[in-house]
Formats: structure tokens, C-alpha cells, sequence
């Protein structure tokens, strides 16, 4: 894959899934207290920790990639590229959290309440 | 096209150069010509002038509002007109002074911090302008022919539909969104596509200055969040007119349908205004403490997640709508993990500030105030978070307090503290220091006592929008205070009024560079001419004009002779080609005036619709008319 292409994919899985798995459940809550079932939102919110798990892991492996050094600023693809992929490390593990904090509420609750 | 390492740049004709540049950039002459510009920082100068006429309006309006309540069974306002009042303040403050305001300031800095001559699209910037213009006229026109809207600045149905409001009120409302949300879209798209296309050589996208990170994360969100509250609009509007049933209950439509997409786009509106002023503040604190922000990455990184969660709280506007508690349980976990992200920025200034020499300018108390202010509101914020507490406080003035908090803590502090630090750059002369700091603790002082008392006042169930009540409530010294307090921020408003106006007639001359700081709007003249640069700098560091003056470099080779700018690539910011920008045009001021046409006829008469789209139809051909080379070979 192109490398610019997947720096700019890990910066953005987090926060897009996240988003999407958030809209989702929010859709899904009156579906949940009809069907009396919570599985589709516990489906969604497994679906968006496994994303934001793999987007962090592959950020890792870029950070790895570029060398881990902790130059951010300097001119060029290298120091560039570090400095997204420390991006992208960093959102989704951000990401994961507010996904998770989104979850509580699901075991939390009930499906009507 | 080279990047030469000479500190002068060595050309043959330096004096011809500039003659040429000059010549150039000029702006036409007569009043024909003042309809033509196309230059950024005229452009710019006009949206702040405009959205600062607001604020006034919007302030004025604020004074009637607080006269009226500052004692018990008051006849200053009566009811009718209170609720005109109030939606007028709303509507002002929100749509013609905030979000114009911070747009504004973007047009005029960004392309200078960015090292490049004028935004992608300048016809698009003049025709950006010419629309929000027509918003305010339009809003106006109704304020002073008692068709002023009074329904509130949101609008809801079934309050703001046919049965309820008959008239032109809601329909004058409706569509001045319309102007100015085109007006929003024209500036995120300029501002997009000059971040991403035109930044200076070498400025990657680890070295954008925050201030520039911050509008270019704002623009993806207007551009996302902007459409909603059009369709909002139109819905209402298309009911009204055209007796459509998208949300007007009496005919089938669903009223939380418009409430749901008016959040949509509501709750962003607030980062949308706030997130430039966490750019102003990086800026200021960068300068003033003569240090870089500590914590790039962290700020960058805490402003994309902002904007991203930013749409995901609107139901936290709706808690009493009767929605599952499930679902609103989700709201409450990203409203509450949103202080998380703004609270990592103000950690990040708090630690450039304790390693930094700070020089207490005006500037810098605005952001002490700023902070101070901003922290209490995100803790009213995080209350109100909560599905219990919020059914508690809602539609209560502790909500009032609260946003006050929010937005003139988290913006209008920011913005007064960027007034005073770009001042200097805009016009070529500091303000007065002295009377800026007493303006800082007249506004600090007076907004204290106007938003503090408001939340014990709610708690004590006072509730929003009520014109008047009796004195049997207890609500009356609390309410004066505040009123008084909202005189202290006027009196505030006029000390900075006279320190603009002193300090353009009479300030000490500024120079490039008053405040010694790093971005590269401050290698520039001030006030800028018309082309920003004779030579397009090109950036070595995050901190360019920190950088010793014999390592800094320059493009050389554009071509003076026209409006050429450099477009560069967009990770790493290298050379790609150099592009000729159009000339100064009237068509964008036609093509303002025939949408207007339109969409001012549309609120009387739909067929203004087809009319109106002819007439833009042909300003667009004139517009578009190829008179230009457009690219050239790299």
C-alpha cells in the first residue's frame, strides 16, 4: 500500500470509527428495547474496539518502520511520517477509549430504559 | 523555480521587481473597483469590520435584554418585542458575528502564516463575503420593518411553523441561515484547499502553525456540519412557503426531525467558533512566552479529536425531548470525554507558560482570562452532561451561564487577546498597552458579574426566554447584578473601541515584528502589502523567523509580471508548479447580488427561485470566462 496512503488511514480509522460505531448505536437503541436485545449494539461496539486495536497496531508498525526517534519537526518524508504515525498511534488509542466509555452504558442499562 | 540560500535574495532588478509587483497586486480603483477586490486581506478586513458591527448589534441587544430583566415586573420591553429581541441577539451573535468573525480572521492570516500570496480561490472569497453581507441586510431589513424574528435562534417547530408565527418572521430567519451558511462554505473551502495546496516550501505537515491546524480542522468542519442546519432551514422554510410536511406537525411532519439536524450542525457550531480561538491562544502564549508550544502533536492531535466528537454530543441538547435513555447515556460519554481533549490543550499552555519568560501583554491576559473562564464553563458543561442533572437545570438561566461561559470565555476572550497581538499587523501601530490591560479586567470583572449570578439564578429555577416575573421569586438582586454587570461589559467595549481607534491614529509604529514571534505572518510589512512577500519564504523550521537570519531561505523565480503563487504538494509541502491567480473581478459582487435576488424573492414568491438562478447563471459565465493561463510547466 501506498505509504502516505496508510499514514493518512491510521490517523483517521479511530476517530471515523468511533463516529460511525457511535451513530450506529445510537440508531440501533430503539430496535434494542423493540427486539428486547442488545446484541446488535455489543456487535457494533466489539466491531469498533477490534478496528481501533487494528489501526493502532499497524500506526506501531509505521512508527517502527520510520525508526523511533523522537524527531517530529524536521523537513521530509521521514520525520513527517514519524509524526503521523505517532497520529495515529495516539488516536486510536484515544478513540478506544470513548468506544469503550460508549459501551458502559450498554452493559450498563437495560434495552428499554 | 529554485529555493536560493541567500539571506537577500539576488535578483537583477529588485526595484523593477517590486515596481512590477505592486503594479500587479493593485487594487482597481472607484467604486466599481472597491466592488472588485479579491486580495485576502481586504476581503479579510471586511469580515471582521462587518462581524464587529454585529457584535455591537448584538451587544446593544444584550443591554436591552438584561435592562429588561433587572428588576422585578419591569414594562421596559414588553413581551412581544423581548422575544424579538432575544432571537435577534441569538441570531447575531451565532450566525453573523461569531462564525463570520472567526472566518475572517482566517482570510487575513492564514495565507500570511502559510507564506503564500492570497487563498486558492479569491472571486470565491470576494463572493463569500458579498453573501454573508446580504444575510446581515436581509436579518436587518427585518429588524427595522417590525418583521424581526421571534421565535428563538433555533427556531423549533411547531413554535417557528405556519400556525404559530404567521408572517415573514421565521422566513426572514430561515433564509438569512441560508446566506450565511453559503458564506461559511465559500471560506472552508478556500481555507482547505490554501492549507493543503499553497502552503510555503518545506512546511510539512509537522510544521503548520497550530493557529492554521486549528481553521483548517474548523473548515472540514463547517463543511460537515453546515449542510445540516441548511436543510433545517429549508425544511422550515419550505413548510412555511410551500406547505411541505418535513416538520410541521399540523401536517404529518416530525418537529424532533428538525431539532435532531438544527443539533447536528448546533452542537459543532460551538467548536466551529471555538476551535480558531484555541489557535489564537497557541499563538499568543507561543509569542508571549517566547518559547514553542509545548506539546505540538498533543494540541494538533486534541483539536482533530475535538472536532470529530464535537458531532457526537447534539443530543445533549435534547435530553428532555423523551429519547431512550440508552442512547442518551451515549451522548453523556462523549459530552463528558470532550473536556478530556480541551483539557489536554490547556495543560499543554500551562506547561509552555511555567517553562517560557512570559511578557504580560494585553494579549496575554486575554488568555488568562480565557482560561480561567473556559474551565469553569467546561465544568458547567460537564454537569449538564449528565442526563439527570441536565433535566434538572434544563432551559434554566444556568444554562445561560453556562454557554456564556463557553463561548465568550472559550472565543470572545481569545479573539480580544488576538485583536490586541495582530493589531500591530494589520494596521502598523500597537494599541495602548495600559488601556488594554484595563480593558482586559473592566470585560474580566464585567462578565463575571453578569454570567456568575445567572447560574444561581437558574439553580433557583428562573427559566430562559421569560420577559418578566414577580417579585415574590427572590429574583431580583441577583438579576440586578448581572444586569449591572452587562453595563460594565459595555463600558469594556467602548475602552476597546477608543484604544482601536487611538492606536490606529496615534499608536507607537508597530514594524514586522512587534512581538518578536515565530510565524510567518510577522516577515511581512505592516500592514501587509498587497502580494504579503516580495520572495516566498521557505520554511527550516516550526519557528521560521526564530531561525537565524542567515539560515533562512526564499523562493526565487515566480514571475512578478502577474499573479502567480506557488502550489505546492500536499504532505511535504515541495515545489509541484506555479499557478496564475485571477484578476480582480466584479462578477463575484453580481453573482452575490443575483443569489440574493433569489433567495430573498424565494421567501415571497417561489418562482424568485428560477429568476434568481438565471440571473446567477449568467454572473457565472462572466465569472468563469477564460482570461488567464491558468497553469504553467513546473
Amino acid at each position: 500500500m501506498n505509504r502516505n496512503l496508510a499514514l493518512w488511514i491510521v490517523v483517521l480509522t479511530g476517530p471515523i470509527v468511533w463516529l460511525c460505531s457511535f451513530e450506529a448505536i445510537f440508531a440501533l437503541a430503539p430496535w434494542a428495547c423493540t427486539f428486547q436485545s442488545k446484541l446488535a449494539l455489543y456487535l457494533v461496539s466489539l466491531a469498533a474496539v477490534i478496528f481501533c486495536c487494528a489501526s493502532g497496531v499497524y500506526s506501531w508498525r509505521l512508527l517502527k518502520e520510520f525508526g523511533q526517534e523522537w524527531d517530529m519537526e524536521g523537513a521530509g518524508a521521514v520525520p513527517r511520517g514519524r509524526a503521523m504515525a505517532v497520529a495515529g498511534l495516539v488516536l486510536s488509542a484515544g478513540f478506544l477509549i470513548v468506544v469503550i466509555a460508549q459501551a458502559i452504558p450498554e452493559i450498563m442499562l437495560g434495552a428499554c430504559e | 523555480m529554485t529555493a536560493t540560500q541567500d539571506i537577500v535574495p539576488q535578483t537583477q532588478n529588485q526595484a523593477e521587481d517590486l515596481e512590477n509587483l505592486n503594479r500587479v497586486w493593485r487594487h482597481p480603483r472607484g467604486v466599481l473597483g472597491w466592488l472588485s477586490y479579491t486580495t485576502h486581506q481586504a476581503i479579510g478586513m471586511r469580515y471582521i469590520v462587518t462581524a464587529f458591527i454585529m457584535l455591537l448589534a448584538g451587544g446593544i441587544e444584550a443591554l436591552l435584554i438584561r435592562t429588561q430583566l433587572a428588576h422585578s415586573n419591569n414594562t421596559f420591553l414588553g413581551p412581544d418585542h423581548y422575544n424579538e429581541i432575544f432571537t435577534t441577539h441569538g441570531t447575531t451573535m451565532m450566525f453573523l458575528f461569531a462564525v463570520p468573525m472567526m472566518e475572517g480572521m482566517a482570510i487575513y492570516l492564514v495565507p500570511l502564516m502559510l507564506g503564500t500570496r492570497n487563498v486558492a480561490f479569491p472571486r470565491l472569497n470576494a463572493f463569500g463575503y458579498w453573501m454573508y453581507l446580504g444575510g446581515v441586510l436581509f436579518l436587518y431589513w427585518g429588524v427595522f420593518t417590525n418583521a424581526a424574528p421571534d421565535m428563538g435562534w433555533f427556531a423549533y417547530t411547531p413554535l417557528s411553523g405556519p400556525q404559530f408565527t404567521p408572517g415573514k418572521r421565521t422566513d426572514i430567519w430561515a433564509q438569512m441561515i441560508t446566506f450565511t451558511e453559503v458564506s461559511a462554505m465559500c471560506v472552508a473551502a478556500e481555507i482547505i484547499a490554501t492549507v493543503f495546496k499553497m502552503r510555503a516550501p518545506r512546511m510539512s505537515l509537522n510544521r503548520i502553525p497550530l493557529y492554521v491546524w486549528s481553521m483548517l480542522i474548523q473548515s472540514f468542519m463547517v463543511l460537515f456540519a453546515m449542510p445540516a442546519i441548511m436543510i433545517a432551514s429549508s425544511f422550515l422554510l419550505s413548510d412555511r412557503t410551500v406547505a411541505t410536511h418535513f416538520v410541521n406537525p399540523a401536517e404529518g411532519g416530525d418537529p424532533l426531525l428538525y431539532q435532531h439536524i438544527f443539533w447536528f450542525f448546533g452542537h459543532p457550531e460551538v467548536y466551529i467558533i471555538f476551535i480558531p480561538a484555541l489557535g489564537f491562544a497557541s499563538a499568543i502564549v507561543s509569542a508571549n512566552c517566547r518559547r514553542e508550544v509545548v506539546g505540538y502533536t498533543a494540541m494538533v492531535l486534541s483539536q482533530i479529536a475535538n472536532g470529530f466528537i464535537a458531532f457526537g454530543l447534539w443530543v445533549h441538547h435534547m435530553f428532555a425531548t423523551g429519547l431512550p435513555q440508552i442512547g442518551e447515556a451515549f451522548f453523556t460519554a462523549s459530552s463528558m470525554m470532550i473536556a478530556i481533549t480541551s483539557g489536554v490543550q490547556i495543560f499543554c499552555w500551562l506547561a509552555t507558560m511555567w517553562t517560557g519568560r512570559i511578557r504580560l501583554t494585553t494579549s496575554m491576559h486575554f488568555i488568562y482570562g480565557f482560561i480561567a473562564i473556559f474551565a469553569l464553563g467546561g465544568m458547567t458543561g460537564v454537569i449538564l452532561a449528565s442526563v439527570p442533572l441536565d433535566l434538572q437545570a434544563h432551559d434554566t438561566f444556568f444554562v445561560v451561564g453556562h454557554f456564556h461561559y463557553v463561548l465568550i470565555g472559550g472565543a470572545v476572550f481569545p479573539l480580544f487577546g488576538a485583536f490586541y497581538h495582530w493589531f500591530p499587523k494589520m494596521t502598523g501601530r500597537l494599541m495602548n498597552e495600559t488601556a488594554g490591560k484595563l480593558n482586559f479586567w473592566v470585560l474580566f470583572v464585567g462578565f463575571n458579574l453578569t454570567f456568575f449570578p445567572m447560574h444561581i439564578l437558574g439553580l433557583k429555577g428562573m427559566t430562559r426566554r421569560i420577559y418578566t416575573y414577580p417579585p415574590e421569586m427572590g429574583w431580583d438582586q441577583l438579576n440586578m447584578l448581572a444586569t449591572i454587570g452587562a453595563w460594565i461589559i459595555a463600558i469594556g467595549g467602548l475602552i476597546f473601541l477608543a484604544n482601536v481607534f487611538w492606536g490606529r491614529r496615534y499608536g507607537t509604529v508597530a514594524g514586522n515584528n512587534p512581538w518578536d514571534a515565530e510565524s510567518l505572518e510577522w516577515a511581512a510589512a505592516s500592514p501587509p502589502k498587497n502580494y504579503n512577500f516580495e520572495y516566498l519564504p521557505v520554511v527550516t523550521s516550526r519557528a521560521p523567523l526564530w531561525v537565524p537570519p542567515e539560515d533562512r531561505t526564499f523562493v526565487t523565480g515566480l514571475r512578478n509580471d502577474r499573479r502567480e503563487v506557488l502550489v505546492t504538494t500536499l504532505m511535504d509541502a515541495e515545489p509541484h508548479h506555479r499557478y496564475v491567480l485571477p484578476r480582480p473581478s466584479i462578477w463575484p459582487f453580481l453573482t452575490g447580488v443575483a443569489v440574493t435576488i433569489g433567495f430573498i424573492g424565494s421567501v415571497f414568491d417561489a418562482w424568485y427561485i428560477t429568476f434568481g438562478s438565471i440571473l446567477t447563471g449568467i454572473c457565472l459565465i462572466g465569472w468563469f470566462w477564460p482570461s488567464r493561463p491558468v497553469e504553467l510547466e513546473p
